[in-house]
Parts: C-alpha cells; structure tokens; sequence
C-alpha cells in the first residue's frame, strides 16, 4: 500500500494533503495534484485580495445588477445566507467593511464608502447561478471558503474509491476519513490559558478558531455583524461536524454567541460539535 | 552590568530553552529535494549551479523584494531550457521550513513544496503525550499518514513568511539568475 504527503502554500496558509492506498506513490501523486488544483481554483474565485476574483466581482457590482457565479461560489454564498438565518445574524460574511477598516483586508479601489448590508441582502437564484444585490455590500469568505476548500479537495480524493486513507488540512481546518480513531493535537492558545493537548475526531471534520492573542500568538480577530465590531474576548472553539465548511463557519458562531441554547439548536440540526477553551 | 552568577543563572536558562526547544519540535518531511523536482518539472534534468551574491546584489533583491537576503549562496538547480529549481528555507511558526520552488524560464512560478515543516512548543515541554510522539523523530523520517505525527488545529497558521521567501527568490532570478550563463 502506498502512501504520500504534500504541502503547498495556498489560501494563505499550509495545505497539506495526506493519502494512502493500493497504488502507486506517482498515481497518489498524481491525486494530490488534482486536489490541489480544487483547492487553488477556490482560492481564485473566492479571493478578496485578488480584484480579478468571483468574489471582488460580486463587491464591485451595482445594486441590482445580474451576476453569474461558478458553482462552487454560489454553494458557499447559498450556505452562508442558510447559516445567517439560522444563527439569527451572528454568521455573516458581509463583514469586509469592518475587515477593511482594521487593515485586515486590502480596500477595494474606487471605493470610499465601506457598505453595510448583510448577506440577506443577496438575492441569490439556484436555477441560473445568478446573485443579485439588493444593497451595497462587500462579502469577505475567509470564514468559510476555506474550510469548502478541504471539502472541494477531499469530495474529489474520495470520490475516487481507491483510496483507504484520506486527509487534508488547511492550517487547522480539516477533514479526514477514517476519522473514528483518529487524534488530532490542538495547538496552545495562550490568551485563552489553553495549554493544548490531543482530542479525538468526533466527526469528519474540524476546525478551529480563536480571538484574542499575546506576544506567542498573533492576534486575531472575528467581527460581531450585529454589533458591528470586532469581539474583544479571548477565546479558543474547536468544532467538529461532517463538513469542513460547516465546521469553520460554525467556530466563529460559538465565538459570538451568548447562550449555549442558541450553539446547541443549531449544532443539533447539523449533528455538529464543539469544544471550548476560554 | 551583569555580575557572574547572574550571567551563569541567563547561561542555563538559554541552554535549557534551547534543549526545551530540542524536545518539543514537531517536523513533518513531506519530500526530499529530489522528489520535489522530479513532481514540479517531470522528466526535466537539472545541473547544479553555483551561485553566490554579491553583496551588491543581495542588497538590490533586498530592496527590491522587501525581505532580508540572509544567505549568498544559493541552492539553486538549472535546466538547459532555463528553468531553475531552487531550495530556500523560510522561519515559520517558531522554526525554519524548507521548501523547493520551481522557476519556469519566463520568471514564472511554476509549483512550490514544502519539504520539511517545523514547529516548535516550547511551553509544551509538560505535555508528556506530545513529547511522546516526538521522541526519535528526525527530520529525515519517512511520513506516515497519520499515525506518525498528528494533524494539528489551531488558529489557522499564516504562509506569509513563504510568500516572502517566494518573493525575495523571484526578485533573485529577476536580477541574478535569469541572465546566468
């Protein structure tokens, strides 16, 4: 049995993918490859930073104005709006003004006035791939995209079938499978007096995310959409569900919320968990 | 200034950090430097080529990159077509990660690899299960999916210092390595 392991720098981060099974370390190679190109086309749609992307096209469009969008673009943007109604607001993309305003994400040329309309404002229409925007508003996908991108990657690797081990990881966010007996370490967060240490995958997937940071650990940041600034918490979630894109944009719901109830009802309806450090 | 037992007391604490850091490195090899030529340029031979800055030109790719050149000698791989397959290393977290990066002749990028990826926990070293998955590792280990080194989630770690390297090494074949002879 034959078994290989890459890494590539992409979606700003270290992307490894890891694969084993009856075939040849070229043909796993080869696979590899091919995951990657899934992973890298995600990253060219999606990318705030790139003004050529999918996604700055949908920023720079006018109200009203008709977009046609890729597949893989519109599932994110259709899953984000589900998440922002289903989390009551607390997930929602359209956050890149505060972003912007932090210096956290590059400002849009031609562009003076940060708008503040929210993904509801997205008129979005499954039969044409088309998303319309009723308001001014600038969508930033980091919260998500890259944890679909692990799911585009390992759809792919497993769809294959000739596989027995598969697992991709975008610096931190992953999925794997078999993943019942798998253990995954979590690395320290100071802020959140979180020494690290091993846990168990509990679903496929998993992803972390923390707020607040010391001299060890950048500071990071996840915006509140409904109070429009950046929460000031530290803290430290990791969740675990049965897509890589539930998992990374259900951590910054935990980040925000204020009842477990609210965490719970929405971690029931997709069979997700979580694990608090704070 | 410093008196003796201080200066001892600094001495012992810088070594046992430095030991500290010795236990609690994670390094996971992903490819050796052949393999990563044969996955980015299939079928391509390469020749070593010495190459060694000047110290006028590791300041001009300096200034033109924005990012500290740190060694004058390059290991650098060329292809009778002009394609050049470098190693570099970059620090990453805490520690260096080696990577390999193709060049195509039109300055382009071709693929980068990352060879070897370190990261170190320093305020780790209690963590006896993390220790023991550590013990007799080197970095020229064979990888074994998943049972050798665990995946690790955290904040999500950032490649900026790669694309620094990346940048610094294009701005090297701009102005060095694109009119070798």
């Amino acid at each position: 049995m034959g078994q290989v392991s890459r890494c590539q720098p992409l979606l700003g981060t270290y992307v490894d993918v890891s694969l084993a099974g009856n075939l040849s370390e070229p043909e796993l190679h080869q696979l590899c490859h091919r995951a990657y190109a899934r992973v890298r086309e995600v990253e060219r749609l999606m990318s705030f930073h790139d003004p050529d992307s999918e996604l700055s096209i949908v920023n720079k469009s006018a109200v009203g104005e008709e977009i046609i969008v890729s597949p893989q673009t519109y599932k994110v943007l259709e899953f984000s709006q589900k998440l922002h109604a289903q989390s009551d607001g607390l997930f929602d993309p359209c956050i890149a003004s505060q972003l912007v305003g932090k210096r956290l994400l590059p400002s849009p040329k031609r562009f003076t006035l940060r708008p503040r309309g929210s993904i509801a404002d997205l008129e979005l229409d499954a039969g044409r791939l088309t998303v319309k925007k009723h308001q001014k508003l600038w969508i930033d996908l980091g919260g998500i995209a890259k944890g679909f991108a692990v799911d585009q990657a390992f759809d792919f690797l497993t769809s294959q079938n000739c596989l027995d081990h598969v697992s991709v990881n975008a610096g931190g966010d992953m999925r794997m499978t078999p993943y019942s007996d798998q253990q995954i370490y979590l690395r320290p967060h100071l802020a959140a007096r979180f020494n690290g240490g091993d846990v168990g995958m509990l679903r496929e997937a998993c992803a972390t995310s923390t707020v607040g940071g010391t001299h060890q650990q950048a500071t990071s940041f996840v915006v509140d959409p409904l109070k429009n600034q950046c929460i000031s918490k530290s803290a430290m979630v990791s969740v675990f569900a049965h897509s890589a894109m539930q998992a990374d944009a259900f951590t910054k719901i935990c980040l925000l919320v204020a009842g477990e109830q609210q965490i719970n009802t929405l971690m029931n309806l997709y069979d997700a968990t979580y694990l608090t450090h704070d | 200034m410093m008196n003796r037992r201080n200066l001892l007391k600094t001495s012992l604490f810088t070594a046992g950090a430095w030991v500290t850091c010795q236990n609690t490195s994670y390094a996971k090899t992903y490819l050796t430097s052949e393999q990563a030529r044969k996955l980015i340029f299939p079928g391509k031979s390469f020749k070593k080529v010495q190459v060694t800055l000047t110290k006028a030109q590791m300041k001009a790719i300096k200034s033109a990159s924005r990012v500290r050149v740190h060694h004058s000698n390059l290991n650098a791989y060329k292809a009778a077509d002009g394609s050049w397959f470098i190693i570099d290393q970059v620090y990453g977290k805490h520690e260096f990660i080696d990577f390999a990066i193709g060049i195509e002749p039109s300055g382009k990028v071709k693929a980068i690899e990352v060879l070897t990826y370190r990261e170190s926990y320093g305020h780790q070293v209690r963590h006896p299960k993390w220790r023991a998955q550590l013990v007799g590792k080197t970095v020229t280990d064979p990888v074994k999916v998943d049972k050798d080194v665990k995946n690790i989630s955290g904040a999500t770690l950032s490649a900026v210092h790669l694309a620094d390297g990346t940048r610094r090494l294009l701005n090297t074949w701009q102005l060095v390595l694109s009119s070798h002879k």
